[in-house]
């Protein structure tokens, strides 16, 4: 502990420590008193008690712990100042001293100095009346080393002249050296104690989210730090300025103003606001340079620290001068006014600024040690503000996009409703899309949805909102709302222009400076710009405009997501506006179609009633002229040939009918029959002649023929089935035209009549030819389909042939029975008839 | 005289060919049914050519036989209406057979073709059926002395 092994003496010895404390049990105890006692302390004014300890030990009225001053050592300018004081008498003895005085000799030459009379030593400092009012005749000033290389002394003073002996001194000297070690130890502990209670402090203030409770919790913890601050260095003045709008959201606000939120000093403030100016005071000098200051004592300004500080100026707004000067004159002793102040700088962001000022005890002055754990604790609260400021933003995000999201959906109603309309509206939507954007954004005052026309490429107003947009005389409104912005190729000439050629939201943080805001409105402060847009394809964009406020951080996702979803609902607009069109535009051409198609009809029925009379008459007269008896006589080969005719002018007759029917079915007509009883005579000659024609018509290089079991018809003469007569021929002669086309070479086509199990009569047409598979019968019957098999051997053909036959036979009230091809290689159709009356019945009808 | 006549209707192509007979006396004449019965004859056009074909346009592609021949592809996907003018494309892929005269005999109008009869060489005619078949053996008398 001890700087040097011996102690010297302005007495011309040395002495010897060890032999000194050899023997010596009270000085040994003494110091294990001091230390114990000093170590026990909690705030720097600890080390008066320690003081008054000594002076007791020493025989001596008071003692003083001085610490020389920065500018001490290097040139001899400076001075000294109390660290610590005991007097019985006043406690506020001394505040300072010149360099030039005993303590600074004995500092200066490293060795301890005893004035036995201060009467008769030419050193002693007597401008101050410090020694008269204490009654001092003789001290001794014993040089230490305090902590971070820093020189004191401590000083023994007594009422009687003769001063302190060897043996003193030596006492003396043994304990200063220990001083400076014990006020490092009770700083350090108090630095400890400030930083753990301010964390504690920081960390207790609980969070919540909302603006009113939030700026709650911010008060309490600077209350909190002020408080404990304010106790730690026993400052009388202990206040905290923070900017008036936080949250922080914009960071490039030129002149942000500081106002105090808290402090321990009890009167009334004379400045409360401070912007970063270094006109500003001390207070404006630390929030426009954003460093730290200390000032020793602000009554010497000007010799003292205004050095240290080169450039700053201090225009003394306490009158500082003058309260020294009134003090002096009523001889009264000022105490030091020191300073020092420090600013809550985050990241990115300065929050505000702490300072401290005059200690009501000693040490009357700030340190480099006070000055850095200040530093330390605004850091700490800085953040401590960051993250609250995080929590409060990211708070309010999720608030806001919750209210979008939900928003978002009542929109979407609004939408379905609108857009389901006849004449779909976008009026209301972008009403609504307004009013939720200025719910959830704070500031959105002025806004407006502004559609790109194509023809013009412009931008035109669609929708405004806002009250902004009604101010003024009807023409200035109009002159207003009639304003367009063009969208070229060059050089982008407005902020809409650049979001109508970058698809991306463009934000104007201050209008003043942005090369494309042209004002509309005076009094905007910001602004931003988002796509109204789909994919890739553009529509227009949404203009959002603040006055009185900047926008948060999440302002421009929101614009982003509200721009997208009117990108979405302009495109549905404008889709079902189209669809709307297209539709009314094909109902138009349905209706010409339709006429046509009537028109077609009416002449298509016109050339089946031409031809039905000619085909008619020349089937009837092939029936009756070309018949194998009456070409008998004939080369055989012409009279195969007349048959073959005779066959193609019953395919002609049956392709009239048919021609007759597809128009009634084209027309949604059903086929209608002339129901008759299908009589077993009449059907058999009917089929026989068919079967005929059908043969002759066959392929000589693949000959099908076709046989009427006539037999199987025998019991019509017991049963009533009733039926049109064309309509059946049209569909017997279909399904033997189907028989004829996919039978095999040399087989044979069987017609033939029953009863099926369900008790219904069928005239059955079975053939020997191309496969037809159990899953197309259902199919078979539709129109336009043909197996692949079928259209390999037919070079002509519709598909329309048992399609036909099923609405023929579903308008006689029967039904067409397609079966698949059975193992033996045999196709099965059937024409199946309800019997009207059964064997019973007709007889019981004639009995009558 | 060697004539090929590609028809799927027989008692047409035996009309043809007695008309044939008459006009150009005794003449060697094959009759082709089928689209595949023509492919499944291509060699022996080739090795021995024709002097004229007369070929329908709509063709089926085979007879219901029992163990039915299934057509390519694109036959399938073109279907049978355009059948003849397959089997002119196939005459047109060998040297022996491309230059041969080609009477397309058919229903069909040259509006109903006109897109593939725009295509076609000098050497193939079109020509509609008629009840009438003098235009025909002249056309079949014109070919033969020219090419």
């Amino acid at each position: 502990m001890q700087r040097s092994s011996k102690i010297p003496t302005n007495y011309g010895f040395t002495l010897q420590p060890d032999i000194l404390t050899s023997g010596m049990d009270g000085v040994s105890n003494f110091l294990a008193s001091v230390v114990r006692r000093t170590l026990q302390q909690q705030t720097p004014e600890g080390m008066t008690d320690t003081l008054a300890e000594i002076a007791s030990f020493t025989d001596s009225v008071g003692c003083i712990l001085w610490e020389a001053s920065d500018k001490t050592l290097t040139d001899g300018a400076g001075h000294l100042y109390v660290l610590a004081q005991w007097f019985p008498s006043n406690f506020c003895a001394i505040h300072n001293l010149p360099f030039s005085s005993v303590t600074g000799d004995a500092i200066a030459r490293t060795t301890a100095q005893n004035v036995p009379d201060i009467d008769f030593d030419s050193r002693v400092y007597k401008q101050d009346t410090f020694l008269s009012e204490q009654g001092i005749r003789s001290f001794c000033s014993i040089p230490l080393a305090m902590p971070d290389n820093r020189q004191g002394a401590l000083n023994a003073y007594r009422q009687r002249t003769g001063g302190f002996d060897a043996m003193e001194i030596s006492t003396l000297s043994l304990i200063a050296p220990l001083l400076g070690p014990m006020y490092s130890a009770l700083t350090e502990r108090v630095s400890s104690n400030l930083l753990q209670t301010v964390a504690r402090s920081l960390k207790e203030t609980h969070a919540t989210t909302d603006a009113q409770g939030w700026w709650q919790r911010i008060r309490s913890a600077a209350d909190d730090i002020c408080i404990s601050v304010g106790t730690a260095f026993n400052s009388r003045e202990v206040s905290i300025f923070l900017r008036d709008d936080l949250p922080i959201v914009n960071l490039e606000e030129p002149r942000p103003k500081f106002s105090l939120v808290t402090s321990t000093w009890k009167s009334e403030m004379k400045k409360t606001t401070y912007v970063p100016d270094p006109a500003e005071g001390l207070t404006g000098a630390v929030l426009s340079s954003k460093r730290s200051f200390r000032f020793m004592d602000l009554a010497h300004f000007k010799r003292d620290e205004q050095p240290k500080y080169p450039g700053l100026e201090w225009s003394d707004s306490l009158d500082v001068q003058q309260l020294l000067r009134q003090a002096e004159e009523k001889g009264i002793r000022l105490r030091p006014m020191s300073f020092m102040a420090a600013p809550i700088a985050g990241s990115d962001n300065l929050f505000g600024v702490i300072r401290c000022s005059m200690a009501k005890t000693e040490p009357y002055y700030y340190t480099d040690r006070e000055l850095k754990l200040l530093e330390v604790i605004a850091t700490t609260f800085a953040a401590f503000l960051e993250r609250a400021q995080n929590e409060l933003v990211i708070h309010d995000e999720m608030g806001a996009w919750k209210a979008v999201i939900a928003s978002v959906g009542a929109l979407n109603h609004l939408v379905y409703s609108e857009l389901s309309g006849k004449t779909p509206s976008e009026k209301q939507i972008f009403e609504e899309a307004l009013r939720i954007t200025s719910t959830v954004i704070p500031g959105a005052e002025i806004m407006d949805i502004r559609l790109y026309d194509e023809k013009r490429k412009r931008l035109t107003f669609a929708h405004t909102k806002g009250m902004s947009w009604k101010l003024g005389s009807q023409a200035e409104i109009n002159r207003r709302l009639k304003k367009t912005y063009k969208i070229g190729t060059g050089k982008i000439k407005s902020a809409g222009e650049y979001v109508m050629r970058h698809h991306e939201v463009y934000h104007i943080r201050d209008v003043r400076s942005d090369p494309y805001y042209s004002e509309t409105f005076p009094n905007v402060r910001q602004m931003i710009i988002a796509p109204i847009i789909v994919h890739d394809k553009i529509y227009g964009v949404l203009d959002i405009r603040a006055t009185s406020d900047v926008f948060p951080p999440y302002a421009n996702g929101v614009a982003n997501l509200v721009g997208r979803q009117l990108g979405l609902y302009h495109y549905l607009a404008e889709t079902i506006r189209q669809l709307r069109d297209t539709e009314a535009e094909l109902r138009r051409s349905l209706k010409r179609v339709h006429k046509v198609q009537q028109e077609q009809a009416q002449a298509f029925e016109d050339l089946a009633h031409q031809l039905k009379t000619p085909g008619n008459y020349a089937h009837a007269r092939a029936q009756v002229e070309l018949t194998p008896k009456a070409l008998a006589d004939f080369d055989p080969k012409v009279a195969l040939r007349l048959l073959a005719i005779r066959g193609n002018i019953g395919k002609l007759r049956r392709v009239i009918l048919s021609l007759r029917l597809l128009i009634d079915l084209a027309r949604g007509d059903e086929p209608e029959p002339e129901v008759v009883r299908i009589t077993r005579p009449q059907l058999v000659k009917m089929l026989i002649e068919m079967a005929v024609d059908h043969q002759f018509m066959s392929d000589p290089d693949r000959p099908v023929r076709f046989q009427v079991m006539r037999e199987t018809f025998d019991l019509l003469d017991r049963i009533i089935i009733e039926g049109t007569w064309d309509l059946l021929e049209q569909a017997v002669n279909t399904l033997l035209d189907n028989a004829g086309k996919y039978s095999f070479g040399d087989t044979e086509v069987r017609i033939y009549g029953g009863i099926t199990t369900a008790g219904r009569f069928h005239i059955s047409i079975s053939s020997e030819g191309l496969t037809l598979r159990g899953s197309n019968t259902t199919r078979a019957k539709q129109r336009g389909w043909r197996s692949e098999e079928a259209r390999d051997v037919t070079g002509e053909g519709t598909g329309i042939g048992l399609w036909l036959v099923d609405h023929i036979m579903r308008a006689q009230g029967g039904e067409l029975v397609v079966n698949a091809t059975t193992t033996d290689g045999r196709t099965d159709i059937k024409l199946v008839f309800p019997i009207k009356r059964g064997l019973a019945d007709v007889r019981h009808d004639r009995g009558r | 005289m060697y004539v090929t006549i590609v028809e799927d209707d027989y008692y047409q192509a035996e009309m043809i060919e007695e008309d044939c007979r008459k006009e150009f006396g005794n003449i060697r004449f094959r009759r082709i049914k089928t689209e595949h019965d023509f492919r499944s004859a291509i060699d022996d056009f080739r090795n021995d050519p024709p002097d004229v074909f007369i070929i329908d346009v709509m063709l089926r592609y085979t007879d219901p036989k029992r163990d039915q021949p299934v057509p390519p592809p694109s036959v399938r996907r073109e279907g049978s209406h355009r059948a003849g003018l397959r089997c002119r494309k196939l005459l047109a892929e060998h040297k022996n057979t491309r230059d041969i005269p080609v009477i397309l005999y058919t229903v069909l109008e040259k509006t109903d073709l006109a897109k593939e009869i725009e295509k076609l060489p000098a050497h193939v005619l079109h020509l509609r059926k008629d009840a009438d078949r003098g235009e025909l053996l002249d056309t079949v008398q014109r070919v033969r002395r020219r090419f």
